[in-house]
This record gives C-alpha cells, structure tokens and sequence, in this order.
C-alpha cells in the first residue's frame, strides 16, 4: 500500500487528476445505479385497487341461458379496467446509460449439480404441487377461458380466424377444444415450437395427406395456389388449422406467414393459432394482418409450457444430447453385424483421440488397414458402400484435407459415444 | 390424446376423419357457381339470431359491393382513358400510370379488381395483375406474365385448343408472347374481314403492378429494359400503384431505366373519403337496422384514423361487431325495422328466449319505472312481456327512421359552419348523437348561435335542401308530424323568399350613416363610445323582419331536432339494435405485451387469489408462480443477469429455511428444477436469451418493469 502510495506521488500531476476524475465518475456510476433501483421500487405506482369479481354473478345467471352460443361477459373481470400497460421510455434510457455491466463472477460450477438434464426437470417438476388456492384460480381461469369455446366455432364460421394469447400455454385449450367441437372435423394440428418444422411440412400434409393428391409443387407458393383451387371448388367442406405458436422460430419467416396469409383468408379454412413471444405481433404487417383476419383472445393459463421447452435449447439445462443418442442408437440397431463393427472402429479411434483438440477423425486408409485387420471387409469398395450408408444418415461426415486424403467424423459429442459404445458391448 | 400430438420426429398432425372428398373436376365449375353463405353454417343456423345476423350480413355486403363499384369511379374513368389512348401514337417509351394508393394497402385489391374489371371491359381484355410474391425473380415475373396473357385467352375460345396451356413453363418468353399477339390481331385481321373492328385498333397488353413497393428494384429495372425492346411490337402499357409517395419511383430506378418510361401520376381519393361514402351509403342507412353505439363508433374510427387507414378493416370491424352482438341471443332477432318481421320473430320466442330478454340492461329500469303488479307481470308473463316488447319495439323503430333523417338534416345545417362545433361529416354527427343527448351538447348550441347570424343567402340554400330531402320521405311517414313540420317549413322558406332585404338594408344604413356622419367626431374616444352605444342599442332594439323570420325557422327547426334526436338510451330495449360494448377493443386489437405484462408482474389480477395480494409492482411473494418470481428477480437486473446470482436470489424467496453461504452450493433439486423451468419459459416468452459474452449469464432483451 506504501509502495503504491509513492508510485503515485510520483505521477505527474495531469494523470492524477485524470484518474480522479475517473474515480469519481465511476462513484457518480455506481450511486446512479443505486438510485434506479429505489427509483423503480418507488415509482411503482399502486396499481392495485380493489378488485372485486362483479360480473362473477351475471355470468353465473347467464350461463343458464339455453341458446347454442352465449355471450357471457365473462372477460370483464380481467381484461378491462386496472393494471394497463404503459411503456415507460425513460426507463430504456435508465437501462442504455450505463455501459458498463456489473455483475459478479459467480458461476453455476459452484453448485453441486450445475445443470440438469431435461428428463430429470420433468419429473422433479412432476412432483412440484400448486397451492390450493392457485390450483383453484387456475381451475377457475381455465372454466372461464373454455366458456369462449362456442364462440370460438361460431366466429370461425363467420371466417374470421382466432389468435390466443396471455401468459401459460395454449396446449391444453386448443386440444380441448379440438376434442370437444372438431372430433368430426378435418383438422391439422401443428406445433410451431417444433424445431423441425417448415411451412412445407404444413402444406404437403394438407396436400398429400388431407386432399390425397400425389405429387405437391415445390414451390410453397404454388403449394398454397393448389390447396386454395381445391378448397374453392369445395365450400361445403371445412378444414380447421390449429396451431400452437404461430410465431415459432420456423414459421416465422416471411415466406411461412404469407403461405398461412393466404390460406387464412380462403372462406372455409379456418385458423386457430396461439402467440407467446412478447414480440410476436411484429410478424405481421397490415396486409397480412387483413388477411389473417384475427380476433384476439386473452386465455392466459399459468399452466407451464412443458412441451414447447422440452427441445433442450435453453441455458440453464444440460444439453445430454438424449435426442441425438436415441436417434443414433435406433439407427445402429439397425445396421448389419459388419457394419456395426465399422462403426464401432470410428468411434473408438474417435475416443481414443478425444483429448486432441486438432482430430480431424480417421483417416480412410487408416480404417481399411484396420477393418481388414479385423476381417470386416476384404476391399476398399466394399468399405465405401458402407460408408455411403453412414453418411446418408449422417451418422458420419466426410471431410477432404488439404492434401487429399479423406477423413471420417462422427459428429457428436465424446460422451455420448461413450455411452453408446458401453451400450454394445 | 396426448400422445397424437406430441412428438420429438414431427410437428404437424392430421385428423382427417374421412369427411375430405375431393370432387372430380366436372363438378368443380357447377359448385363453385352455388351460394355457400347460406347452408354453410349449419351449426348455427337454427337459431333465431343467426338468421337474422346473416341476413343482416348479406345485405351490408352487397350494398358495399354495389358501392364498391361506383366508389373509385373518378380516378378509374381517367385512367381507363389513359389506357385507351396511349398507343394511338406511336412511342418509344412504355406508357407508364403510377397511381398513387395511400398506405391503406388491405383496400387496395376492391380498388384495383374494379379497376381491372372496368379495363376489361372497355378497353381490352388483355390484363395481367402481377402480384410481388409472385415476382421474385426476373425469370418468374416473365413466365408470370406471359402465362396469364396467353392463359387468360384461352378459354374464350373453344376449349379444344388446349396448346396454349400445354407450353411448359419455363418455355414461356416474349417471342412466345410475340407470336400469340401477332396471331390473335396481325394475321387474323388480315386474313379475315369479318373480324373489322379488330383491325384497327389492337388492343393493348396491361400490366398492373399494384404493390409498387413490394417488388424488388433489380427485378424490376430488368423487367422494364427488357420489356421497352419489345414495345414496337408489343404495346405495353404498365400500372404501378405506389402507396407512399412518387419519390420512391425516382430512387428505386434509375435513370437509364427512367428514359424508358413516360410516367403520368394519377392521385387516388384518400381513403377517408371512401369511409365516408361507404358510411353513409350502407350503413347511416335507414333501412339497416344494427347500429353502433357511440364508444364502439368512435373507437372504430380512432382504429381506422391512427392506426391502419383502411376501410376495409374498418368493415370487418363492424361485422365482428355484428356477430358480438346477435350471439348474445335470441332477442338480439329483433334487430329488424319493419314490425311484421319483429312480430313473426317473437311469435318464435321460447321462455328461455324471454328470460334472455330479461337479461338485457335496460329491462331493469322498465321494471323499476312500473308498478308492483306490472313489475310481477313483467318478470313472470311471458305473453305480457310479448306487448311490451313490440310496444317499445315500435318505439324503436320509428325513432331510429327519424333519427337518420334528422341527422342528415342537421349535417345540412352545421356542416359548413365555421369551426364546425359539431363536425363536418355526418359520422361525427353521429358518434355525438348516439352517445348523449345532442340538443343539450354545448357544441349544439353553439352551432344554433352562429345559424343565428347567417344572412339570407347562406340560409336559404340550406332549407332548401332540408325539403329536398324531406319531401320524398313524408308519403312515407304516415304520421303528420313530419307532414305539418314540412309545411311549416315550406311556409318560412316562401316568406324567406318573398322578403325582400334591400329594404331592410337600406334602412339600417340609412340610420347608421345618418347618425355617424351627423355628429363631427372630436376624438377617437367619442367615436368609439359612440359605437359602443350604436351596439347596446342593437341588441335591445326589436328584432326586425327578416330576423324574426331567421328566428321563426331555427325555433322550428331546433323544437324538431329535440324531439327527434334523443339518446338511444333513453329507450328502453334499446341493446336490441345499439350495440356499444367497448370491450371487444381487446378482441380486434389483441393486448399481448399488456396481458403477459400483467399476468407476470401482478398474477393476482388474473389469480383472484387472497394469497398474492401486492400493493406495489415490485413487491416479490413466495406464493407466486415460480415464473413470475424469476421474472420479477430479472427486472432488477442490468443488461446482463448472472445465473447463478438469479438462482440464489430466487431460492432465497422461495425457500427462506437455508441462508448460510455453505448450504447455498447443494440446491434441493426440485426448487432447481423449478427455476430452470422458469428460465426457459422466460427464455420462450422472449424476455431472456443465451449470451457468450460471460460465463453462465444472460441477456435482458426488454427494459423497464
């Protein structure tokens, strides 16, 4: 401390200051940081006024009414009045001013168990009960949002289209009320959030598989031509196209939301999609929204999104590879004695040279010599068709180096190798 | 249940049922000639109010189509003409029409269907409507194009000669085109002279690029250099419609492309006059029942002005109102102007369909205005509550005849009036009217103080008009109040007339110059005394003739006015034709950022649970869902959030049982399942996202609370 005390006396004056300066500005930083945080504690305006549930007796009388579809109020209670959102602009300049971001260097290996895997989440979770009383709201909500179901039918029939959203996933009421209004319906559910999914998929099964024509156009827009000619010329039948997360990460292009644009917009296909992403709205812009036609309803759930978070993508989840590893094994089983013990040689050479940070995998030649060491193949040829056969189901990737010869990968993860090779043997 | 559509190897499923039959294409033609609206709502369509809803749908669509067709007809007519006459010389550059559409783009298809419609017909039936997405590369737009030319024709002629369609795409170019043009005037006009009146005049190639915007500039800039080679041979002629303004032709092509062209700008009516006529026309009609009431008027046209511009949501608008409305019941059947139909309608009613009646607001305050016995009656007697409902049903009616009628009349009188207190147009007439009582508004007033100073001439024209528009209807009205009103009316008009205001003129000049000159002013003071004076003796002076006769008429009109102009909700029954639940504004314009906002920050609002009451925003209960813990947790943070910082934070809401540092480093695994689920849904919802920049953090993507 001494020490750094005359270092400093030592420097010329200028610097001193500068450094004073920079001192107290980071001081100045730190205080205004402090500020915001009470700042938004205080200005956290008392939203919360009494609340009582009054319409709760006028749907209650409503609900014996005998007509086919009943306009109860029963949105009142939630969507109106209290609790509006209003964007607060200077809190994004509160947020942007200070660039420094400070956080500390903790990280999750401090735990015991840094990170589970997906299956174990769900079953921990499994256990995890609500309280009673949230069990009961939530029941409570769910009634409400499902008493929408005949409203719901008779407004896809006016051709209009109906888009959900609200907190909680959108699952459970659009099985249930494909389960309860549909059953007798040609239906197409898709799950957006499948991380797959293409606006192909979507129109080929309409094409191929609903309208049983054999040969679908590649070009989607075409595709959608088709199937709008062929609805047209039958108004008496009606498809209903449900789908959970209509801004999921694939069907969030362009291309995808003007094919669903216009299938939207044809007289007797009727859409019923679901919104999650806090941005999702911003897909649309007002030609796409005219055609799609929305009518907006509010059916938050508070019901976790299980399904649409079991693609092992986010963060706070170990990536196990489970879905690698049980398409690999599916596809191992499979495969011929010879080319199981092919196989196996790649990934053991693979292991071998799992510390090395440079493999580039097993070079052809190398996995001859040893294949005829173990009498698996007797030449090279017949090695290539098997390789062929990996490589078509991308159990293997072919790589050509600089200087000509071909290396072969396996690509994934060591572990999972591992455990597939502690499988067969 | 589950299983059918839940799966790690796809993300689509089908349900097909059986019940999709493809019909052979011999029928396709015949089934798409029928009526589908009708049958096609089975579901519904045994209830009394669905009857009457599509009922009431169908005719506001066909007055709309009907408009629809007169509606651009100034700006059409010219370009029509345009079309017609632009290759009556010869050119070097491709006659070019931008038209200038307004940003309303939903509207733009009515206005250029019936533009290509009026083409069509008058000028040539060579029309091709490139669409953008369509268009996406230089070799599509081409096959597009030529396809539709070549295609369009072929069904005209017999439908043998399939050749034409048998061309394969990608064979499809301008020779091709070339060829097919030349064999339909060149060659056919010369070898037979029955076909004279082709001879002539070879018709023209249109092409409409109606979404200017939306096309990719390359694409284009080729498509007009290749086209502009052919235009000796080929006489093309191309319309652009540009939705934000000419400035984005010049940019996006450049000169060399710009030297091809010879642009005329044609300028389409903004979209607000069209709101207007079709307000007007199909729906301030008196023949249509439904009616909106003053908040779900105005926040329709709060929609239409500062939102979208487009008329066209503004009609889907209504009809999703419509469709709120008559689901709402039975009684909603009575929406219906003309009495037998009401009195057939509830002949039909059930018990139910009356209690559904019993239901409506207003019915309670009839009941409060009655006697103990009528109140019994009302609330038990079905057949009682009968009369009474057609008793008030008739009320309706007529009033709402009247109301339009009187509203037209008042437009006449205010429209022009100088700041227009009450408004120009008639809608805001009407969104004044039907929310409060519009004779006692101060803008009314206000509007009958300025009548009070017009002169003959600007008082004249306007009553006028008021018989003009009033004499056809009086036959109707078998009532003679509206007769004698008219008459007085006519009265007052012809003494109007017949007075004569020189006289009057020449009298108060007279006075006025006598007086004013008579004395030699001695300073300004005096002079502006004097005036002063000359004013205070005006107002107290008699009212003279003319202004008698300016009173008479206003009083007559003014005494008309209130009694015919109430407010809607004065009637009783009067839900049955006004529909004003402005909550639907959640169903049109979805409140999604605002509903996930409220359900994260405050999930009592949704819960209606004891256990989760907060008083400010900030507030964290361990009692709440395990999202909106992280979710709170995450608003305190920075751009960046440390995970594990975030996990602790969280246990120690959570669970308060282990504080010590030490415990902290073995998790219970359930509460870390229940925070990793938390974050991923976080991370779903968009509010989260992975980042590289440090270890185990991530990053905000919104700010503020």
């Amino acid at each position: 401390m001494a020490q750094r005390a005359s270092e400093v006396a030592k420097t010329p004056h200028a610097v001193r200051k500068k450094t004073k300066s920079k001192i107290e500005h980071i001081l100045q930083e730190d205080s205004t940081s402090e500020y915001e945080v009470s700042s938004e504690e205080s200005s956290s305006s008392d939203t919360n006024s009494s609340s009582s549930i009054e319409s709760e007796e006028e749907s209650q009388s409503k609900q014996n009414q005998k007509i086919k579809i009943s306009n109860t109020n029963l949105q009142t209670p939630r969507t109106r009045g209290r609790g509006k959102y209003i964007i607060k602009t200077e809190e994004y300049f509160q947020n942007c001013a200070s660039s420094k971001i400070h956080t500390s260097n903790n990280t999750l290996d401090k735990l015991q168990t840094p990170k589970l895997p997906q299956h174990e989440v769900q079953q921990l979770l499994q256990n995890s009960k609500l309280s009673k009383e949230h069990k009961k709201s939530i029941e409570q909500l769910t009634k409400i949002n499902e008493s929408y179901f005949k409203k719901w039918l008779f407004l896809l029939n006016e051709n209009f289209n109906i888009l959900l959203y609200g907190l909680g996933s959108k699952r459970n009421i659009i099985k249930k009320f494909h389960m309860e209004y549909l059953k007798n319906m040609p239906v197409i559910v898709v799950n957006g959030f499948f991380p797959a999914l293409t606006i192909k998929n979507i129109l080929d099964s309409i094409i191929i598989d609903l309208l049983k024509i054999n040969e679908s156009p590649s070009n989607p827009l075409d595709a959608c031509n088709l199937i709008i000619d062929e609805f047209l010329s039958m108004p008496e039948t009606h498809l209903y196209l449900l789908i959970h997360n209509i801004e999921g990460d694939l069907l969030r292009n362009n291309k995808s939301q003007n094919a669903l644009a216009m299938l939207a917009s044809i007289r007797n296909i009727h859409l019923l999609a679901s919104i999650d992403h806090i941005n999702a709205p911003l897909i649309w812009d007002h030609s796409r929204l005219s055609k799609f036609n929305y009518i907006w309803f509010d059916v938050t759930s508070f019901s976790p999104y299980v399904e649409e978070t079991s693609f092992e993508k986010s963060m706070m989840i170990a990536q196990t590879g489970a879905l690698a590893l049980s398409s690999l094994r599916n596809v191992f089983l499979s495969l011929t004695s010879n080319s199981k013990s092919i196989y196996i040689i790649i990934i053991k050479h693979q292991l071998e040279q799992g510390k090395n940070q440079f493999y580039q995998g097993i070079s052809f030649k190398d996995l001859y010599m040893a294949c005829r060491e173990s009498f698996i193949v007797s030449s090279d040829l017949a090695l290539r068709a098997q390789l062929t056969e990996f490589v078509d189901h991308k159990m293997v990737k072919i790589k050509r180096s600089v200087d000509g010869t071909e290396y072969l990968i396996i690509p994934l993860a060591n572990n999972l190798l591992q455990k597939l090779l502690y499988e067969n043997s | 249940m589950d299983e059918e559509t839940t799966s790690v190897s796809k993300g689509v499923f089908i349900f097909n049922n059986n019940t999709i039959k493809r019909s052979s294409h011999g029928k396709k033609r015949k089934k798409q000639t029928t009526e589908t609206t009708k049958d096609d709502n089975g579901i519904f369509a045994s209830n009394l109010w669905y009857q009457q809803y599509a009922n009431l749908k169908t005719i506001l669509e066909e007055n709309i189509t009907e408009l629809n067709d007169n509606m651009f007809s100034s700006v059409l007519s010219q370009l029509v003409e345009f079309v017609g006459n632009c290759h009556n010389t010869t050119v070097e550059e491709i006659p070019t029409a931008a038209l200038l559409t307004g940003i309303n783009m939903p509207d733009h298809g009515a206005q250029f269907s019936s533009l290509i419609n009026q083409i069509k017909q008058t000028e040539t039936p060579h029309v091709v409507c490139l669409q953008s997405q369509d268009c996406t590369h230089i070799k599509n737009m081409m096959e597009n194009m030529i396809s539709k030319f070549i295609n369009y024709d072929s069904p005209l002629e017999d439908e043998d000669e399939d050749d034409h369609r048998n061309i394969k795409k990608n064979q499809l170019n301008l020779p091709v085109l070339q060829c097919w043009y030349n064999n339909l005037y060149v060659e056919k006009s010369s070898s037979s002279p029955i076909k004279q009146q082709t001879k002539n005049s070879q018709k023209v190639l249109v092409v409409i690029i109606p979404d200017f915007e939306s096309f990719s500039t390359i694409v284009l800039q080729k498509f007009i250099l290749i086209i502009s080679s052919y235009i000796e041979v080929l006489p093309f002629v191309f319309i652009f419609g540009v939705a934000t303004s000419l400035n984005t032709l010049h940019t996006s092509l450049s000169y060399q492309i710009m030297s091809k062209i010879n642009i005329r700008v044609f300028k389409s009516q903004p979209s607000i006059v069209y709101l207007d006529k079709v307000l007007e026309n199909a729906f301030f009609d008196t023949n249509f029942p439904f009616h909106l009431g003053g908040k779900v008027f105005n926040l329709f046209v709060d929609l239409f002005l500062f939102y979208d511009l487009s008329v066209n949501n503004f009609i889907t608008n209504i009809k999703y109102a419509m469709a709120e409305h008559f689901c709402s019941g039975n009684t909603m059947s009575l929406c219906t102007l003309s009495i037998s139909e009401a009195r057939e309608m509830i002949e039909m009613f059930s018990h139910n369909d009356f209690e559904n009646a019993r239901h409506l607001l207003s019915f309670r305050k009839l009941v409060e205005d009655q006697t103990y016995e009528n109140r019994i009656k009302l609330l038990t007697d079905d057949d009682y509550l009968k009369e009474v409902l057609m008793q008030h049903l008739k009320k309706i009616q007529k009033y709402l005849r009247r109301f339009h009628l009187f509203l037209k009349l008042l437009h006449v009188l205010v429209n022009d009036l100088p700041k227009a207190p009450l408004g120009k147009k008639i809608r805001e007439l009407y969104a004044i009217a039907v929310s409060k009582d519009i004779t006692k508004s101060d803008e009314y007033r206000q509007c009958f103080q300025l009548l009070g100073f017009l002169s003959k001439t600007e008082l004249l024209p306007k009553i006028s008009t008021i018989i003009n528009i009033l004499s056809p209807r009086v036959k109707r009205f078998e009532n003679n109040k509206i007769a004698d009103f008219l008459n007085k009316l006519k009265q007052d008009l012809k003494d109007l007339n017949d007075f004569n205001m020189n006289e009057l003129q020449d009298a108060v000049e007279e006075i006025e110059c006598e007086e004013l000159v008579d004395e030699t002013m001695d300073s300004r003071k005096q002079f502006k005394e004097k005036l002063l004076g000359l004013t205070k003796q005006k107002a107290t002076r008699q009212l003279n003739k003319y202004e008698q006769l300016r009173k008479d008429v206003l009083d007559l009109l003014t005494n008309a006015f209130e009694e015919y102009l109430v407010e809607p909700k004065s009637f009783y029954f009067h839900e049955i034709f006004f529909f004003d639940d402005v909550s639907i504004q959640n169903n049109i314009v979805g409140s999604h950022r605002s509903a996930i906002h409220n359900a994260l920050n405050d999930p009592q609002y949704y819960l209606q649970c004891s256990c989760c009451e907060i008083y400010t925003s900030s507030t964290i209960l361990r009692t709440m869902p395990d999202i909106c813990v992280a979710y709170k947790l995450h608003l305190e943070c920075g751009k960046m959030i440390n995970l594990y910082d975030w996990l602790q934070a969280f246990l120690s809401i959570i669970d308060h049982s282990d504080c010590d540092d030490e415990s902290r480093r073995y998790v219970k695994p359930e509460l870390q399942a229940r925070f990793t689920q938390a974050v991923a849904e976080l991370e779903y919802l968009g509010f989260i996202k992975n980042s590289k920049r440090k270890a185990d953090h991530v990053a905000r993507l919104t700010w503020g609370g």
